[in-house]
């Protein structure tokens, strides 16, 4: 599977809550509180496990002024790191696209 | 794009949410059922009443989610009464909401622990009221709870989860309290404690009677409140509260409170919406107090080691401008070994 078709979803985990656009997100394992920036948040938001980071991106590209190649490239690097510390995961397997 | 932790975006976002009455913290008395039977314990249920049903709480961790909220605390009574406790925390849980669990423990067994660990709390408080099993067990009026209390601890804390210790320091129990705190260090929890018991809702001031006068306070409290010196003691010197801000209380029955201890109800969520119960009188009132309508605090020399709780004042005298005597009287106590105008006690545990 290609990168950009994983399907971030947030792990059960976690504990998590936007406020204005910014996403609050405990660990409760490690008792630590994150504070993400507005693209973080909205790609958190995003991560639904149904949509794929593909999808994020162009979401992205609406969104935030920024290129498709730009937004793809800071929504890969960006769940990576959210999945390296335990905070999401990829659901399944990429979706077909029609 | 940061990822890290600093405290202070999470402090502009917690003051964020005091600004536009978002109900960030919840503190959910689930039921007033309890196996044990405390006679400090405030709490008078009202036997005519349903307690809310799982659909309910799910309608309502749901409208809780949607405006906000991030930590819920259950509490009762006793939570793990409830049949259905751990539908009620797995849905929370499944929404997103931290969970800290108050309970006094007796009723966690290997099992109940396992399903504790799936729910990932942020951390399950067990109340515990002496280092010896016959001061506890008096204390509840509850043989064998004293040891039901500590296999609970165990078992949690066997499984990595973060348990507290937590005391009510009473004229009964103020002989052990350092030993509680050498207990709770020694099996890895943390200890947490009041001094200060709260009369029963129904206005009752029997629960008062084992408060700690003004000596035992100062002999229980002298080596940390000078551990702490002056800057450690002082407070603001507002005396602000956040009950009804980012804070609100929800009862078995489902009335909204400002906080756990001001039981004057906004609205009842089976049929008053969030927003109108943050908007009813009695929230506008708690939110709405400054120093300057505290006719009898402001000016007070006690007010920077003070801590008043208007639910406190208003339990003990009925007014919620008025003065907490509790209150006052742990300030005098700390400004008394802050300004070292006593002398140490013979002793640093209280009544040995």
């Amino acid at each position: 599977m290609k990168t950009e078709e994983r399907m971030p979803i947030k792990s059960p985990d976690t504990a998590h809550q936007i406020i204005d656009g910014e996403a609050v997100i405990i660990t409760p394992g490690q008792m630590m509180v994150h504070v993400l920036n507005t693209v973080g948040s909205r790609i958190w938001d995003l991560a639904d496990g149904e949509k794929n980071i593909h999808d994020i991106a162009k979401i992205l590209t609406e969104e935030f002024d920024v290129s498709y190649e730009t937004a793809l490239e800071d929504a890969v690097e960006f769940t990576g790191d959210l999945a390296e510390k335990k905070m999401m995961d990829f659901a399944g397997k990429g979706k077909k696209k029609g | 794009m940061s990822t890290s932790a600093k405290y202070d975006p999470y402090a502009r976002i917690v003051k964020k949410t005091m600004d536009r009455l978002i109900p960030f913290t919840v503190h959910w008395e689930l039921t007033y059922h309890c196996n044990l039977q405390c006679p400090h314990c405030y709490i008078v249920p009202q036997h005519s009443r349903e307690e809310l049903s799982f659909d309910h709480i799910s309608d309502i961790l749901d409208i809780l989610k949607e405006t906000g909220t991030l930590y819920v605390i259950f509490s009762g009574g006793e939570i793990l009464t409830r049949k259905d406790f751990f539908d009620i925390a797995g849905y929370a849980r499944k929404k997103g909401v931290a969970l800290r669990l108050l309970t006094n423990g007796t009723l966690i067994d290997e099992q109940v622990a396992d399903q504790i660990e799936q729910l990932n709390p942020l951390s399950v408080e067990i109340s515990l009221y002496g280092s010896r099993p016959a001061t506890h067990d008096r204390i509840t009026a509850s043989p064998g709870s004293f040891e039901r209390s500590l296999r609970a601890l165990k078992l949690l804390n066997d499984r990595s989860i973060r348990t507290t210790v937590k005391s009510l320091i009473m004229k009964p129990n103020a002989a052990e309290f350092q030993e509680m705190r050498k207990f709770a260090r020694k099996i890895g929890s943390q200890f947490i404690y009041d001094t200060i018991v709260i009369p029963r809702l129904d206005g009752s001031m029997a629960p008062c009677r084992n408060r700690l006068d003004g000596d035992e306070l100062y002999r229980l409290l002298y080596p940390e409140v000078r551990e702490k010196g002056e800057n450690g003691n002082s407070r603001q010197d507002d005396l602000s509260c956040t009950a009804g801000l980012n804070v609100l209380s929800i009862s078995p029955y489902g009335d909204v409170y400002p906080c756990m201890a001001f039981k004057e109800s906004g609205g009842n969520l089976t049929k008053d919406s969030l927003c109108e119960i943050q908007h009813s009188p009695i929230f506008f009132k708690i939110r709405s107090i400054t120093l300057s309508d505290l006719r009898d605090c402001k000016g007070c020399e006690l007010v920077r080691y003070c801590n008043r709780c208007p639910a406190l004042a208003w339990l003990e005298t009925g007014d919620l401008l008025g003065p907490s005597h509790a209150d006052c009287l742990l300030a005098g106590v700390i400004k008394s070994v802050v300004d070292n105008k006593r002398k140490p006690p013979v002793t640093a545990d209280c009544c040995r």
